[in-house]
């Protein structure tokens, strides 16, 4: 390769040759990789087999190192994970509070190392024992960087995974990738990628190291120890990951001594294989690796998927597209023979079923294609942007953003693939995932773990096994643990009386232990995490009374009466603080839901009915907070009115209660200006039976009267009185079309086209039923319904025709004596 | 190895146009209002010829990685016209994803045809006629589309007077440029494909599958077969999109290649800058439009066309399709202006006064919005002189 070395000016070529023969000359013999690089690995496993090392050294998690076993089971599945967590119990980090949900819960750290089947850490592992090999982790543990892995959380705002509220301490990134950053922004990189017309990271190692042919692998090796010494050389070494890599290879160099040591193995027996860039490490560092930091660590292996791995997911595993590596590690191997024309027909049989006009007579032009810019590109075969590329021109008729859609699914899709690994069943389960297992079988549900399919459950939560399944199923749910879902919401079936009945859709998946293992952060059982997911949401919701009370539900649902106490305190401190409407009134709605939950549990109904009357007090005070509310607000108002309307028509409030509610809306409808507001406070009004449903058809007639520039705010009043009334409205729905109909007859088209759409989306909110009655009323006004006079015949058919016969001459003598005149 | 390359290069390598089509600059400059692209760059053409080193496609002239060059430009070579030595600097005519360039150039060494979508404006026309120009030496056979373009226009047509009198003969045969392309393995241009009513379109289905054009009112040779090399160029422009969508069996035929408008601003500024230099060159004007004009007229376009200024405040986006082009030509009629009816020097005044017949075009309501976006956001500006003079001039204007 010729590497324009010249052309950079910070770039000492002499030091770089100097570097490399350093480390080509070293008695141990260095290994430059890229995680997750199929080349890589192939060459790797021809330098392991050639040299037979008897002790390998591998830069994976030192704290890992039982795990190796378990890594190269034949029964692990990649992709798999290495997981790694910490809790520092006696915060000496100074976290607990802040990244934890209360300081009195130790905060705690978590990493994750994914293991693909081509990674190639994990083919040094099985190569080694095929060698009868000593194999180790060198790296340092994440953990002792947690003062760093804080400060960069802060600034990698690439973590935009699922779950990324709830995980916002977890170290998701491999933290290898530290040094493979370093090298795409050294400046010999930069220049590189200028020159080659690379336009990202993985384009420029795909054409320099991935898809290039090397006579050997010792050609490999001396080349990319070149480029990473060059880009090491050219790497800021101010920036904070230079530092970080420099504690992380002092940690490496002395765990490589102490292995040596204690295997006594000759260095020419040592196989070292580490990141490129670490090769170049200062063997003469005299400063001393970081402290591992006391604490309970938990490791183990765990089941990852291609999705997780992939760089669309955002966990920043560093692969974007790993089923596609998948099959050039196949094709390295020779169990794949035409990697490229296999994946362009899987891409384009993936696109039909996206709806994709595609034919083999494109598969033939893609693969022609790629080849062809491959060669323009000076490459020596295609790479995955050459494929898209070629997929692009040949298939995709316009523009990619539009046009492309399908096509770019599809690529997505096959880039990714689906797949999910699997772990030996003797892997060590972390506590939260046997504390889950270990209920699952005291509640007798074992059966629903063996298979992956959908079970229905209805369980009657007054007496056990139901009641500790229902708190079991409601703490899972409010983890997001994707074991159970309620088959029907209880709280809207409140009318059947069949509140302690749930009903219950349970599915087991490996899902769910990936979740539980994030969950792991949170706590070592379903219930602890529970009441730390709890308080976490308490802290993120303090002074919302509406969700701190939705909390207070859930607390009641999951059966936490310990910290059901304290969530009760606070709902009645944020109900006194609050004074937004919406908030309170969906308090309002959560404490009703409460109370019915009080008929059947032990719960204090007198503090609920005292929440209850001062919620209800206090949304009758924010009602004036409303008047000039903007247009986004609007249907969370409607909610909040609904649920005031259904505390007074269902006889909750009593008669001051209820007069406060009425003067309060009176007020606030007299103030708003807001003409979709106007409407549903007037609705509210209606439907309370406050004022009659008259009024609403006299509001619309006068708006019909008005200046054209009023007029057009009739559309919104009409959705606004739509939006809360609509059984009461519909008593009254020939004055309703009558107002309508002047309102329409004199508007003009301007404002015609205004009112238009707000009048459709009002109609939308109406039933089916009350659609028709409203168009029959319509057809009356406009002598359209004949058909409702036409009245049962009372004689025989032939007798009416007779009739009508007779009904014609009639008419017809008439005409000639000029009567019908 | 070196030996063979230049062997394959006299027997397939078409003629170069440096012989016949370069002139000096005396002689070309002022005869033609505009000269086509393989003469306007000549002396790029036959330097790049010169310096190739790999073998071009049959009937190419260059290689796909010399007309790559010859697009994207950058490099200066040594090169010997009119028997003189020289340094000719590659200049870059397609400004954008260099990639786009790359699949256009791959699409026609390859058996499908080339069709350039994208909005108008953003540099269709000028890539297929450079494009054409680089592989072909001859960008001027092009068909224009419109709705009144005839399956003749295509094809061929007659000379009636002569069939009349002696019959179809092959003398008497008028050649379409696809004709001429056909025979001598060049490219065709089609500009505005989908201005065609479909039926005219479909007659170019047998031309890209068969390469062949069937001639059945001459017996003895009724069908011309395509030289190898021969392919076709089409634009088409998004705004059309569903007035004469292509046929399936047409779509297959050809590559898409979509261009968008320029993502950046930089990039916008470089194209405005370097078009509109050549542009009053080509007029013999001794003007250069001031950087900070360049700046205004990139920016009002990016602004209006985004919907939203570069500091992300909202502004309300006019119907038309405010393109680099466009930018490209209130900057020309700005300078035309100001050398025949103002100072000598473009200011921000002479923008204002061309901007106006850009932006609003059938629709009368976007002069509310260039009024709207004067009143408020080159308002906001006026701490600088350019946006100050513009927002002033604007203001009596509108």
């Amino acid at each position: 390769m010729n590497l324009s070395l010249e052309n950079n000016e910070q770039l000492n070529i002499a030091n770089v040759e100097a570097s490399v023969e350093e480390t080509l000359n070293d008695d141990w013999f260095w290994f430059p990789v890229r995680h997750h690089s199929p080349a890589t690995a192939w060459h790797l496993r021809s330098a392991m087999l050639a040299r037979k090392p008897k002790l390998v050294l591998i830069e994976g998690p030192s704290q890992s190192n039982d795990l190796i076993s378990l890594l190269r089971n034949s029964k692990t599945k990649p992709p798999v994970a290495i997981y790694s967590s910490f809790e520092d119990n006696s915060n000496q980090f100074g976290w607990s509070g802040i990244l934890s949900p209360s300081a009195e819960i130790p905060a705690r750290w978590a990493c994750w190392y994914p293991v693909l089947e081509y990674s190639p850490e994990l083919v040094a592992i099985k190569t080694a024992h095929k060698l009868n090999a000593d194999v180790r982790f060198i790296d340092l543990p994440h953990y002792a960087r947690i003062t760093n892995i804080s400060a960069l959380d802060e600034e990698d705002d690439s973590k935009t995974a699922e779950n990324d509220s709830d995980t916002d301490h977890e170290k998701v990134l491999n933290e290898r990738h530290l040094a493979e950053k370093l090298i795409s922004g050294s400046n010999f990189y930069q220049s590189l990628a200028s020159a080659g017309g690379y336009k990202s990271w993985d384009e420029g190692w795909d054409s320099l190291f991935e898809f290039r042919d090397f006579s050997d692998y010792e050609a490999y090796r001396h080349e990319l120890l070149t480029f990473c010494a060059a880009a090491r050389q050219t790497a800021s070494p101010t920036d904070a990951d230079f530092l970080e890599t420099i504690q992380r290879e002092r940690f490496m160099l002395k765990s490589i001594r102490e292995a040596i040591k204690q295997t006594g193995v000759s260095p020419e027996e040592v196989m070292i294989v580490c990141g490129g860039f670490h090769c170049s490490l200062d063997r003469n560092d005299p400063s001393p690796p970081p402290d591992i930091p006391s604490g309970t660590v938990y490791t183990t292996i765990v089941p990852y998927s291609f999705f997780r791995v992939s760089d669309i997911s955002g966990y920043g595993a560093g692969n974007r597209a790993p089923k596609f590596y998948g099959s050039h590690w196949d094709a390295l191997l020779g169990k794949n023979q035409n990697p490229i024309a296999e994946y362009t027909v899987s891409v384009l049989q993936r696109a039909r079923k996206h709806g994709e006009a595609v034919s083999a007579a494109d598969a033939i032009s893609v693969t022609q294609h790629a080849r062809m810019l491959a060669s323009l590109r000076n490459r020596p075969k295609p790479i995955l942007d050459d494929l898209h590329d070629a997929i692009f021109t040949c298939c995709c008729k316009g523009d990619p953003s539009q046009q492309g859609r399908g096509l770019q699914k599809a690529i997505d899709e096959i880039d990714i693939g689906n797949s999910v690994g699997k772990v030996p069943k003797d892997a060590p389960r972390l506590p939260v995932v046997a504390d889950f297992y270990s209920q699952i079988d005291r509640l007798g549900l074992s059966t629903h773990v063996e298979q992956e399919k959908n079970e229905h459950v209805e369980i009657d939560r007054r007496e056990d096994p139901g009641l500790s399944r229902g708190n079991f199923f409601h703490r899972l749910l409010f983890a997001k643990i994707p074991f159970c879902q309620m088959a029907e919401q209880p709280e809207t079936e409140f009318g059947t009386g069949l509140i302690f009945r749930d009903k219950w859709i349970l599915k087991w998946s490996p899902t769910v232990d990936s979740r539980l293992i994030e969950l792991n952060l949170l706590g070592d059982s379903i219930e602890t995490v529970a009441v730390n997911e709890l308080k976490r949401q308490i802290k993120l919701n303090e002074g919302n009374a509406g969700e701190i009370c939705k909390l207070l539900v859930a607390a009641a649902k999951m059966d936490l009466p310990n910290l059901l106490e304290q969530v009760f305190d606070l709902a009645m401190d944020s109900i006194e603080e609050d004074s937004r409407f919406v908030s309170i009134t969906s308090a309002l709605g959560q404490i009703k839901i409460l109370d019915r939950y009080a008929l059947h549990h032990e719960l204090r109904r007198g503090q609920i009915q005292e929440m209850f009357e001062r919620a209800y007090m206090r949304s009758c005070f924010a009602m004036q907070d409303i008047i000039a509310a903007p247009d986004e607000n609007h249907g969370a108002i409607v909610d909040g009115l609904m649920s005031l309307a259904d505390v007074i028509l269902n006889g909750d409030a009593d008669d001051h209660q209820r007069q406060t509610a009425i003067q309060a809306i009176e007020s606030a409808f007299a103030a708003t200006e807001v003409p979709f507001l106007r409407g549903a406070l007037l609705g509210i009004l209606v439907e309370t039976k406050v004022r009659s449903n008259d009024v609403v058809a006299k509001e619309i007639s006068g708006l019909a009267r008005a200046s054209q520039e009023t007029m057009s705010q009739a559309g919104n009043f009409v959705h606004g009185v739509i939006s809360v009334s609509r059984t009461s409205i519909m008593t009254g729905s020939a004055k309703l079309v009558e107002a309508i109909d002047e309102l329409l007859r004199n508007s003009n088209w301007d404002v015609f086209t205004i009112i238009l759409p707000r009048l459709r989306a009002a109609m939308e909110l109406l039933h089916g039923r009350q659609r028709d009655d409203l168009a029959s009323r319509v057809a009356e006004i406009y002598g359209l319904a004949e058909s409702q006079s036409l009245k049962q015949l009372e004689v025989s058919v032939g007798l009416a025709e007779e009739i009508v016969k007779l009904d014609a001459e009639v008419a017809e003598i008439m005409s000639r004596w000029s009567f019908a005149k | 190895m070196a030996k063979k390359k230049s062997t394959a290069k006299k027997t397939t390598r078409k003629s170069s146009p440096t012989n016949s089509s370069l002139k000096s600059e005396s002689e070309s400059e002022h005869d033609v209002l505009r000269e086509p692209a393989e003469t306007q760059f000549a002396d790029q053409i036959a330097a790049l010829i010169q310096n190739d080193k790999t073998t071009p496609p049959s009937s190419w002239m260059m290689s796909p990685k010399s007309v790559l060059e010859y697009i994207v430009g950058g490099q200066t070579l040594d090169a010997t016209i009119n028997g003189k030595k020289q340094k000719i600097k590659i200049t870059k005519k397609f400004f954008g994803d260099e990639g786009i360039v790359e699949r256009a150039i791959v699409t026609l060494a390859s058996e499908r045809a080339l069709l350039l979508v994208g909005e108008p404006g953003t540099g269709k026309s000028w890539l297929s006629e450079h494009l054409t120009a680089a592989i072909s030496g001859n960008s001027t056979l092009t068909i224009q589309g419109t709705a009144g373009t005839t399956e003749e226009n295509i094809k061929y047509s007659w000379n009636v007077a002569r069939v009349i009198a002696e019959g179809p003969t092959p003398n008497n045969l008028i050649p379409s440029p696809t004709l001429v392309a056909m025979k001598c393995g060049g490219l065709l241009r089609f500009e505005e494909i989908t201005r065609c009513i479909p039926d005219v379109q479909d007659s170019l289905v047998s031309i890209l599958s068969e390469k062949t054009i069937a001639i059945p009112e001459l017996p003895d040779a009724n069908n011309v077969r395509a030289k190898s090399g021969f392919n076709v160029i089409a634009t088409a422009n998004t705004r059309d999109q569903g007035v004469n969508d292509l046929s399936a069996a047409l779509k297959r035929r050809f590559n898409y290649v979509y261009i968008p408008i320029v993502a950046d601003h930089k990039t916008e500024i470089q194209i405005v800058q370097q078009r509109s230099a050549e542009l009053l060159k080509r007029y013999d004007l001794p003007l250069k439009v001031p950087k900070p004009v360049i700046d205004l007229v990139t920016t009002a376009f990016r602004e209006l066309r985004d919907g939203k200024t570069l500091d992300g405040v909202k502004v309300k986006q006019p119907s038309t399709s405010l393109s680099t082009a466009e930018a490209i030509s209130v900057t020309l009629d700005a300078a035309l202006h100001a050398h025949f009816f103002g100072s000598g020097k473009v200011t921000p005044s002479d923008v204002a006064r061309n901007i106006c017949g850009s932006v609003v075009k059938e629709d009368q309501t976007d002069v509310k919005i260039l009024k709207e976006y004067a009143l408020l956001i080159a308002k906001r500006r006026r701490d600088d002189k350019t946006w100050s003079e513009f927002h002033d001039t604007m203001t009596r204007i509108l």
